[in-house]
This record gives structure tokens, C-alpha cells and sequence, in this order.
């Protein structure tokens, strides 16, 4: 499924470790874990991939990862439902909290009335069905100018001259999110 | 009163502009009913029994006459003229239609009023004690705190999607008069040993199917950390609280599966790590908010009033409304009016659009321009000179406005019932409308005192016939409508949840009931006493016994 990010249209490159089974995959393939999979294997992982993305499930404590957060290039936080919202402090937590600087993407079910409240959180890209709805999507994002509490601040809207090269596609050093900026603290 | 600035009214815009987007993707059939729900609750729109009903916010309870008149001119224009207020100060209207919708959202945004979070599974819109800033009794207006929550909590990011409904109280007295331990969260202001002000932090009250009275997770929190502790606890619940089951979603459920000790640390630890953030209240913003709600400019009147007092002498009818519906004001020469929204036989709650537009009206004549809405479904006038209430009193008459019932049997809590909700069990509008019948004699109603008696159709609790000293509740036995009696409830600081006296009466029998228990406790009352020192003092057993003593 296609994914939205900075405004664009990305593909998902992450493989799922699961399906294809750790030998299948080659050191250059970015790879997919659980937190299961990574707590069991955590140093096999790191020696024998490059690029690794872990996926939280709602109940997954956020803290978990805390202290693995260098080795780890994008997480990928899962709405079995979109109106589950635990995944919004997992979210601000890792991006608030501990500081994480690679790619939180939504996935799951999420609708485009959530976008600004994802992005406010630090989720940076989302999963969608279509990639017609890139639209939808950018207008949600501008929907409202501020906002009345402090929490992350929402990256400047899709912009033709945003850095496009791969280098920093997916899980890389982009998404400069500072921490706790207020957009418009209203008080 | 708050006024919106340039922000607020531009957010206010946005958001109306977003609803009617979404109401037309909905009409398009690019959501789906399941997606658009959440969405429409958000913005207080719930489909009901027969209709549409659409649930507009009065932030804890505060309205101009502007606003009120604005209130009656939507009953009036998109509605069948009447509206209903809740015990969460709010305003329901029953008929309304979804297309008409946006259009009502940018008339109460004309005159800085929303829906937003009237409903959901979100920080629902903040209540507060009625007679916040003006009271005699008050430690602090609690007002400025409610209007920082309220900017807060408005489409929190994080906290938008919670496991359920999220409602928070606050009070700035010692006597609670916002039912604060019957909340997720309530807020007590408190004075400590310093003379500082802050809050005692309450968690895990709420009503429902689990009634629990809210336990103290701090006594003291100074005013400038009112907001990261609200969010330490916020997202202590967002992550933890239950989702698998809707009714073990409420955070009260959490606390008491962790416990109350547990609870507290899990927050304290949280707070911690965001205490200093930018969510720390400066001096200056809190002074910004507090400008809002800086007492008018009083006349200097000394007491006793003379002409106040020399009408209550000549007046008889007049004198027992003042008995009944006045609350002493901060203010030599002023008091506080509770109007009565429960004449007899009337349905408890209801306004109609010229109620509504008189009570502006009467608002702006006799008092500065303000009213209230109380959670016992009543409106106040906050800022009344004595030597005008007498005229007040005969101009309420004349809108069938002066009942002088505050506080008594009669000023029944009711739910909308099965008349309404597609929850509801039983009806609940006609019970407590044969009830205020049957009582409806004002020298009874004074022989029996003070009481309260409150009514939902169902379990929900929607009219906290939980903490009713006489609680009713709807119940279906076998496809008939049947009703619960309990007492003992309390809703204040002493807050207690009624004990069920016995098997249940179908409705013809409900009045009965309550006559029952009434006349049990006239025989059995001492000196002085209410209907709930007499139940502290003797139980619920005599009152079983007479009432099911033919059964
Ligand atoms: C008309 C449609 C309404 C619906 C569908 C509705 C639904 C509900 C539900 C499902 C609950 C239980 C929540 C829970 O325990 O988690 C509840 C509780 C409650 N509702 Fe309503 N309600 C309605 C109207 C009202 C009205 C008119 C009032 C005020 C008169 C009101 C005030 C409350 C209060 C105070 C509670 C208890 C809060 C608590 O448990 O902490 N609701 N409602
Ligand atoms: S208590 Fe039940 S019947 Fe009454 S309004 Fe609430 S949900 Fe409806």
C-alpha cells in the first residue's frame, strides 16, 4: 500500500522478516520485525541488516524500544481500529520522550480526519488504501492554523522543494521534528 | 466572560468547515456510517430514537444573554422550539437534521459557542460548580481554570481516540456543588498551609452500570501544573485503560483493577518527566485567562436591603422563593437566583425559545448580562441587586418561571427516557413529571425540606439516580417498564452512592412509592433533620419495611 509522507506519495519498502524468513532476505533488504522478534535477536538483526523497522502493537509498551532507538531506522505503530487511539502516545512518546528521530508511520486503520492529530503526535507518514486520496490527505493537513495545546510541531505542508533524494527516504535522517514546539499556544 | 480572540474564532471556523466536509462525504457515501460516528459524536450529534439531537457545550456552565438568545433562536428556527438542559450544562436538542447541521455550528459560532466534545470518547466538555465567582462561599473562581482546561482538552491531539468518555469537574468551594467525585477526574480547589492556592486531584468517580465515588490521588497540586498533571493522567489512561470491553473502558475501571496507590504513583511518574514542559502555566497566561473573569463593576449597596425586605414581609410567595432560590452572593446587596426549570408537571430541563429569549432578557436587565446553567437542570442569574428581585421574581412569573422549588422535591433530575434515547429502559420525563405533580404543594415540600430526586431511564445514569437521596431508575422487566427505588445517594463532598431498597414497581406504582417513603421518614424524622440525615441515621431498613409492607 502506498504511503504518504511529506506530502507525496512513497512506497513501502519494508519486508516483513516473518514472511520471508531471515535467510531469504539479503543484508541491503530493510527489514521488518515485531518487538518479539527484535527482543529475541536483537544483535542478529543489527549484524545482519542495514535498515530495520519494528512494528508496535497497541498493548507494546513504547519504553520497550527506548534504549534501542540508535539501531533502529522506523517504527510502525498499528490502528486495529482507527478510533483505537493508543497509538497517539506511543507515538509522542518515542518522537516527545525518547527523543526518536527515524520515521513513525500509522498503519492500519487511520482516516484522514486523524492526519493533524498524527502529525501534532509525531507520526510523520501514514499507510493509506489509495493513492488518490494524496489530496484528501494535504487538505486535511492544512485543515486548522493552530492549535490551542503544546504538543509536536506539524512539518510545513507538501513543498516542491522538500530534500526528495533516497538517501533519506525511508527511515532516514529526515523528519526534523523539535520537541514540545507549541504551534500557536493560544493562551 | 471568556471572549474569544482572533484565534479562537478562526479555530471555531475551521473546525465548522471540517464538519460540514465531513457531513458531505458522508451524504456522498465516501464514509461510512461506521467512520462518520465518531466524527459527528465529536461534534455532539448522536442519532436518537425519532431524530437527530444535537448537544451544544456551555462550558462549565457560563452563557450571556447573547448567547442564551441565540440558544432560543436555534430551538426556534431548527428545532420545535424548545431545548433541554442536561446535567452536564449542556443543551440538547432533539429534532434536528443532519444537513442542518453546519449552519447551526456557524450560529453558535457567531457567538463563541461549540459542539465540540459534547459527546465521543474524548475530554467531554468541563463543568463546574454554578455559582463559580460569585458565591460566598468560594476559596477561588474556578471559572479560570475550567476555560484553561476547556482550550486544552479542545481536539487534543493525543487524546481524541480515548478507550471512552473522559468528564471532568471542578470546584472552587468546600461544598461541592459540581458532583467532582462522580467524575473521571475531579478538581477541588484547595488552600494549604502556605495560604497558596492549588487543587486536590480526584480520579476514577463516574456513575454508569459501575457507580464509584472518585478517590484522591492528590491533595495538593500547585496551579501552575494543573495541565502536565492533567496529561500525565490523560496518557496514563489512554495507554492502559481497557478497550476489549465497553463498559470496563471507563478510567475508573483501571484505577480500581491497579488500585488507587499504584494509580497514583503510574501518574506521579509520568508528571515527573513533563511537569517543566511547555505545558507549565506561566504567571502571565494564567492573568490572561483570569482578565476574562475579573468581577464586574458592583454597585456598593448596604445591607440590609430595605426595600428586599419590606417586599418578602408583604409578600408571602415572594418570601418563600426567597427562601428556596436565592444563594448568597460575594457582593454586599447582591444574591445569586436559581430559576427554576421544574414547574410542576413540567418536564425538568425544558426551555422554550421565548423562555430563553425572557431569561436574556432578564439576564441583561437585572443581571449584568450573565446566567448559568446548574447541573441540576436549572439556570442561574448570578449577579441579582436585591432591590430588584422582587421585580425579577413577578417578571419570572410571568414566563412561568418563579417556581420556588430549589432544592426540593420537586426539583427532580430527569434523563430524556425512553421519550428520546434509544438506550433508555422506561420512560423518565413522565415519572418525574407525576412526581412534581404529586408533590406540588409548597407548603408540603417545605414541611419535607430539603432533598434531592433524581431519575434515569437506564442504567447509564444519565439523571445520577445514583446519587439521588431518592434514586429512580428505569429497569425492563419482561418487556414492561419498571423502576428501581434506591436511597442514600449524595452528590456533594460527601458524595455516596445509594443503597436499592427492593424489587422494582411498574410505573403506576412509582408515586405511591415515593409517598411511601416520604411519609416514613416525616414519621420517623427528629428535630430538624433531612430526608438524608434521617437515612444516615437509621439505614434503609424502616424505609424497606413500609414500603414493601403490603407486598
Ligand atoms: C440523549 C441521548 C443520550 C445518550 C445516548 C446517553 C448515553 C449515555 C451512556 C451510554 C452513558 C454511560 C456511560 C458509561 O458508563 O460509560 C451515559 C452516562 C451519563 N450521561 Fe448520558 N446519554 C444521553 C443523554 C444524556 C442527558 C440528557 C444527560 C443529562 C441530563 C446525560 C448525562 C450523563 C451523565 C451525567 C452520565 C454519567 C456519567 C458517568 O458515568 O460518569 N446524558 N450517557
Ligand atoms: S440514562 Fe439511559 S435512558 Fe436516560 S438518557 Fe442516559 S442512556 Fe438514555
Amino acid at each position: 500500500m502506498p504511503i504518504i509522507k511529506n506530502g507525496r506519495i512513497e512506497e513501502n519498502v519494508w519486508v516483513p522478516l516473518g514472511e520471508e524468513g531471515d535467510g531469504a532476505l539479503d543484508r541491503a533488504t530493510p527489514v521488518l520485525v515485531s518487538l518479539g522478534e527484535w527482543k529475541a535477536g536483537k544483535q542478529t538483526l543489527m549484524a545482519n541488516f542495514e535498515r530495520r523497522a519494528i512494528r508496535l502493537e497497541n498493548a507494546d509498551a513504547a519504553e520497550e524500544i527506548r534504549e534501542d532507538l540508535d539501531a533502529i531506522d522506523a517504527v510502525i505503530l498499528f490502528f486495529p481500529k482507527f478510533n483505537d487511539g493508543r497509538a497517539f502516545s506511543q507515538a509522542r512518546l518515542l518522537r516527545d520522550r525518547y527523543g526518536f528521530k527515524g520515521e513513525i508511520r500509522a498503519t492500519g486503520h487511520v482516516i484522514q480526519d486523524q492526519y493533524l492529530f498524527l502529525q501534532r503526535c509525531g507520526v510523520d507518514a501514514v499507510e493509506v488504501p489509495d493513492e488518490n486520496l494524496l489530496d484528501a490527505w494535504n487538505r486535511a493537513h492544512k485543515r486548522f492554523k493552530g492549535y490551542y495545546q503544546p504538543a509536536l510541531a506539524v512539518p510545513a505542508g507538501p513543498s516542491e522543494d522538500r530534500p526528495s533524494d533516497g538517501s533519506v527516504g525511508h527511515g532516514g535522517a529526515y523528519s526534523r521534528v523539535e520537541p514540545a514546539v507549541l504551534a500557536s499556544w493560544a493562551y | 466572560m471568556y471572549q474569544y480572540n482572533e484565534f479562537d474564532h478562526a479555530f471555531l471556523k475551521d473546525r465548522t468547515a471540517e464538519f460540514r466536509d465531513q457531513v458531505a462525504r458522508r451524504l456522498a457515501g465516501e464514509l461510512t456510517e461506521d467512520e462518520f460516528k465518531p466524527l459527528r459524536l465529536m461534534n455532539g450529534l448522536y442519532l436518537q430514537l425519532h431524530a437527530y439531537m444535537l448537544r451544544v457545550a456551555i462550558p462549565y456552565g457560563t452563557l450571556s444573554a447573547k448567547q442564551m438568545r441565540q440558544l432560543g433562536m436555534i430551538a426556534k428556527r431548527w428545532d420545535r422550539d424548545w431545548g433541554h438542559f442536561t446535567t452536564r450544562q449542556n443543551i440538547q436538542y432533539n429534532w434536528i437534521k443532519l444537513d442542518d447541521v453546519p449552519d447551526i455550528l456557524d450560529a453558535l459560532a457567531e457567538v463563541e459557542m461549540h459542539a465540540i466534545q459534547t459527546s465521543g470518547n474524548c475530554i467531554r466538555n468541563v463543568t463546574a460548580d454554578q455559582f463559580a465567582g460569585v458565591a460566598a462561599d468560594e476559596i477561588e473562581d474556578s471559572r479560570v481554570w475550567a476555560e484553561i482546561i476547556r482550550q486544552w482538552s479542545t481536539l487534543h491531539p493525543e487524546f481524541t481516540f480515548l478507550p471512552r468518555k473522559f468528564k471532568i469537574a471542578i470546584t472552587g468551594s468546600e461544598h461541592d456543588r459540581a458532583a467532582v467525585k462522580l467524575h473521571d477526574i475531579g478538581l477541588r480547589m484547595r488552600r494549604n498551609e502556605a495560604g497558596e492556592t492549588g487543587f486536590e486531584v480526584i480520579v476514577g468517580g463516574g456513575q454508569g452500570r459501575t457507580p464509584i465515588v472518585g478517590e484522591t490521588i492528590r491533595d495538593f497540586l500547585p496551579k501552575q501544573h494543573l495541565l502536565s498533571y492533567l496529561e500525565a493522567i490523560l496518557r496514563t489512561y489512554n495507554l492502559l485503560g481497557r478497550r476489549d470491553n465497553l463498559y470496563k473502558a471507563r478510567i475508573k475501571i483501571l484505577v480500581a483493577a491497579v488500585g488507587i496507590e499504584k494509580f497514583a504513583e503510574m501518574v506521579e511518574e509520568e508528571w515527573l518527566e513533563i511537569k517543566d514542559s511547555a505545558l507549565a502555566l506561566e504567571p502571565e497566561q494564567i492573568r490572561a485567562i483570569e482578565e476574562h473573569f475579573a468581577p464586574p463593576q458592583y454597585e456598593t449597596i448596604a445591607e440590609p436591603v430595605a426595600g428586599f425586605d419590606a417586599a418578602r414581609f408583604t409578600d408571602p410567595a415572594f418570601a418563600a422563593w426567597t427562601r428556596t432560590n436565592l444563594f448568597p452572593h460575594k457582593q454586599p446587596g447582591y444574591a445569586v437566583v436559581t430559576v427554576s426549570l421544574k414547574p410542576a408537571g413540567g418536564v425538568p430541563g425544558d426551555a422554550t425559545s421565548a423562555q430563553m429569549e425572557a431569561l436574556a432578557d432578564l439576564a441583561e436587565k437585572y443581571s449584568l448580562g450573565e446566567l448559568r446553567i446548574a447541573h441540576e437542570q436549572n439556570v442561574v442569574l448570578p449577579d441579582v441587586r436585591k432591590q430588584d428581585l422582587h421585580r425579577l421574581w413577578q417578571e419570572l412569573g410571568e414566563q412561568g418561571l418563579a417556581d420556588a422549588n430549589i432544592g426540593l422535591i420537586t426539583d427532580i433530575i430527569s434523563c430524556p427516557g425512553l421519550d428520546y434515547c434509544n438506550l433508555a429502559n422506561a420512560r423518565a420525563i413522565p415519572i418525574a413529571q407525576r412526581i412534581s405533580r404529586h408533590f406540588a404543594d409548597p407548603a408540603l415540600q417545605s414541611e419535607i425540606g430539603p432533598i434531592t430526586l433524581n431519575i434515569s431511564g437506564c442504567i447509564n445514569a444519565c439523571g445520577h439516580h445514583h446519587v439521588g437521596n431518592i434514586g429512580i431508575l428505569g429497569v425492563d422487566k419482561k418487556g414492561v417498564e419498571h423502576y428501581q427505588i434506591t436511597i442514600g445517594g449524595i452528590a456533594d463532598e460527601n458524595a455516596a452512592v445509594g443503597r436499592i431498597l427492593g424489587p422494582s414497581f411498574p410505573a403506576e406504582e412509582v408515586v405511591d412509592a415515593i409517598d411511601t417513603l416520604i411519609a416514613t421518614f416525616r414519621k420517623i424524622r427528629e428535630e430538624g433533620e433531612t430526608f438524608i440525615d434521617t437515612v444516615q441515621r437509621v439505614g434503609i431498613q424502616p424505609f424497606k419495611e413500609t414500603l414493601y409492607a403490603n407486598h
